[in-house]
């Protein structure tokens, strides 16, 4: 069987899926972020698939940007969660309620 | 042997993924980290099936040598331990793990139902060429399709049939065939986008047509390192008010 679009689509879809469920399930900071990357890596695959199959080669071009802009959002988010650990000294989700109503 | 290779990797990138989240054995951020370098390096190669080699290059130095360096350093500062397991959380998983096979059901139906035009299972009629497109027609459906190459289709007129269903091998080419002869005698292979997937056409876009957002990217990535900066600093009295 050739495989085509659709296959690299599902790949991409349970991959997605994958990281939405641990953001969902898993209750530390440092985990959900993972799943975030799991999340983008799987838009990755979507779009270099389309790239390939469509013959253009723009979507290789977003996927340029989006690895970069992912790695300043870890920089970034990591250091959220440094800062935050400092002043709470926890990094469960569960403790972090001070916005709460 | 392609066909082999991807449901390899893709098993491989589904399998790490699912112990990234789901670890029935070790609840260790470190193990979920390192699950998340296996998931990336099998993505890259899924990358180079695709034959975006330049990406996947990128994928395993910028996520496996990069973001997991820094991620490991964040988990070995804060000392994190093993997520303890708290009571009240069978509900919310339950409802987690529902929406989200009902997220990947709906998106996955669609994906089966959508009939995109492929251009490697079509086969008809050429009715009409431009120095971007051709239209082909099959059964009185005119279905159009880009060509980035323009050199090689000047051959193509009225009257010619193209197969898209002879190149079983290289998705990017079509045999095309004279009707007018008795015998199917190859015209001539066209290969659709030829270099394509490598660094060189990806360079010459990156520097021309999206020179403006790669120069926004860069201050986005002076913002991030200055952000970075103010936020993990320590906060220190300041000296002025204090004296």
């Amino acid at each position: 069987m050739n495989i085509g679009l659709e296959h690299y689509l599902i790949v991409g879809v349970i991959l997605f899926c994958l990281g939405l469920l641990g953001v969902m399930i898993r209750r530390t900071l440092i985990v959900m972020f993972m799943g975030l990357e799991l999340m983008l890596n799987a838009a990755n695959l979507a779009l270099v698939a389309f790239s390939h199959f469509r013959n253009n080669l723009d979507g290789q071009i977003m996927v340029f940007f989006i690895i970069t802009v992912a790695a300043a959002e870890v920089a970034v988010g990591l250091a959220l969660i440094v800062a935050l650990y400092r002043k709470r000294q926890t990094n469960d989700v569960n403790d972090l309620t001070s916005m709460k109503l | 042997m392609q066909d082999l290779l991807f449901y390899i990797f893709s098993t491989l990138t589904l399998l790490c993924g699912l112990l990234v989240v789901f670890n029935p054995f070790s609840r260790n951020p470190v193990t979920s980290a390192m699950f998340l370098v296996l998931t990336i390096i099998s993505m890259s190669g899924l990358f180079v099936l695709l034959k975006a080699f330049f990406l996947a290059a990128v994928q395993i130095l910028v996520y496996a040598g990069a973001v997991i360096v820094l991620f490991l350093f964040v988990i070995m500062l804060l000392d994190v331990k093993e997520e303890e397991r708290r009571r009240f959380q069978k509900f919310g998983t339950f409802l987690g793990f529902a929406s989200v096979v009902g997220l990947a059901a709906i998106i996955i139906n669609t994906i089966g139902q959508s009939t995109a035009p492929s251009i490697s299972k079509t086969q008809g009629n050429v009715v009409q060429v431009s120095s971007e497109s051709i239209a082909i027609e099959n059964e009185g459906e005119i279905t159009e399709f880009e060509i980035p190459d323009k050199s090689n289709i000047l051959v193509m007129t009225n009257g010619i049939q193209v197969d898209f269903n002879d190149v079983q091998t290289n998705q990017h080419a079509f045999v095309a065939y004279d009707t007018r002869l008795e015998s199917k005698k190859i015209v001539k292979t066209i290969r659709l986008g030829a270099g394509l997937g490598e660094t060189h056409g990806l360079g010459k876009l990156l520097f021309t047509k999206y020179v403006l957002p790669f120069e926004i990217v860069s201050l986005l990535l002076l913002v991030a390192m200055v952000g970075c900066i103010l936020l993990s600093k320590r906060d220190e009295p300041n000296e002025e008010e204090a004296e």
